[in-house]
């Protein structure tokens, strides 16, 4: 017997809760948010003009652009179906950051949505893979590998399977990251079936 | 597109590493919750941290550097002493309720490794660092390291008791 194997095998059961990690996620974006140096003092007061002068254009530029976007009264942006609009404002924090799918009404928005996205080179980042659902040793897809991929789901249509048991069928794992921190996960079945991870429906390939 | 990216959204980051520091640091410590309380130490200390990064094996290699610097803090911290539990700082006695089911005598007799022992076995084993990549995680020598590893072996090899793993 190999060692290895066995080791590997009874760590690979352990890990985080998701829970935890949620939290830790809502944790750690809190912290990000505030400035992670001090300025304890200027020493020369050409330094301290000018950063002040920079402070106050922007400052200035960031106000100007924030009343130029809201209508009157504060009201919130919303288009003519009477919808929010999904552009993030000034004044949201990352507590307020949308779901990707949030104005998706339908589960083929959903997933025209998502095809969309994942075919815009000015949009995905890059997709990572792996044939376990974690992705700390997964491979990063090349263009060719993406080229492929995103051609292949251009064809699926959604099925009417729901909730389906997937526990023992063989799958690939992905993790798609796009250039506005969105991610992506997605899983394809060896029945060329793609499950989007937080949605129960199968789209066939 | 396959560039490294130096500064990766948090989820991502949890994503690809959140498992990764967790493990070591349960492998250290033998329980969820100090697991739990390293991991955010970690990874609160990477959100502060100003270091660049070479490419995503630094960045990874840094995580499990500072997860064992940060099990060593709380292990040799007045409150963890105090705490009433194991008579010996590196020998961690298991929470047995919090055991997760199905593990082998591989699991086990890895657990009952001193701590030293112990983070060499899984950097080796698990995470499939060189020998020369974990003296630089642990800032000991390679000889120090070698030695570790050998005398791992030797101490599993008592453990595991039948000779039928291959090392």
């Amino acid at each position: 017997m190999n060692f290895k194997d066995s080791y590997k095998n009874d760590m690979d059961k352990i890990g985080p809760d998701r829970e935890f990690i949620r939290n830790l996620n809502t944790s750690l974006q809190a912290v990000s948010g505030r400035p992670q140096k001090t300025v304890k003092f200027f020493r020369h007061g050409i330094v301290s003009a000018v950063v002040l002068l920079m402070i106050f254009t922007v400052g200035s530029g960031l106000a100007l652009w924030y009343s130029g976007r809201k209508s009157g009264g504060g009201a919130p942006n919303l288009d003519q179906q009477g919808n929010m609009e999904s552009s993030v404002s000034v004044g949201e924090t990352v507590f307020d950051k949308q779901k990707w799918f949030e104005n998706c009404d339908t589960e083929q928005d959903i997933y025209n949505l998502f095809i969309r996205r994942i075919s815009d080179e000015n949009d995905l980042v890059k997709i990572y893979k792996n044939n376990e659902e974690k992705f700390d040793n997964s491979m990063l897809m090349g263009q060719k590998e993406i080229d492929s991929l995103t051609y292949m789901l251009q064809r699926g249509r959604i099925g009417d399977e729901r909730g389906v048991n997937t526990e023992n069928i063989k799958a690939e794992y992905y993790m798609a990251v796009f250039e506005n921190g969105d991610i992506i996960k997605f899983s394809i079945y060896e029945s060329n079936a793609l499950k989007l991870k937080e949605f129960d429906f199968l789209i066939f390939l | 597109m396959d560039e490294f990216t130096q500064d990766i959204p948090i989820e991502q980051l949890l994503e690809m590493y959140s498992g990764t520091v967790y493990r070591l640091a349960y492998s250290r410590t033998g329980n969820k919750q100090d697991a739990e309380d390293i991991t955010q130490d970690v990874f609160m200390k990477y959100i502060k941290s100003d270091i660049r990064f070479q490419d995503e094996e630094h960045r990874k290699a840094w995580l499990l550097k500072v997860t064992v610097n940060t099990v060593k803090n709380l292990l040799t911290s007045a409150w963890f002493r105090h705490r009433g539990d194991a008579s010996e700082l590196e020998k961690l006695e298991e929470d047995v309720a919090e055991l997760p089911e199905e593990k082998s005598e591989v699991y086990y007799a890895v657990m009952k490794l001193p701590l030293k022992y112990r983070t060499v076995v899984h950097l080796f084993y698990y995470e499939e660092y060189s020998i020369k990549e974990i003296s630089g995680i642990l800032d000991k020598n390679e000889s120090t390291v070698k030695s570790l590893l050998h005398r791992s072996r030797k101490m599993l090899k008592s453990l595991l008791k039948e000779d039928i793993y291959e090392f």
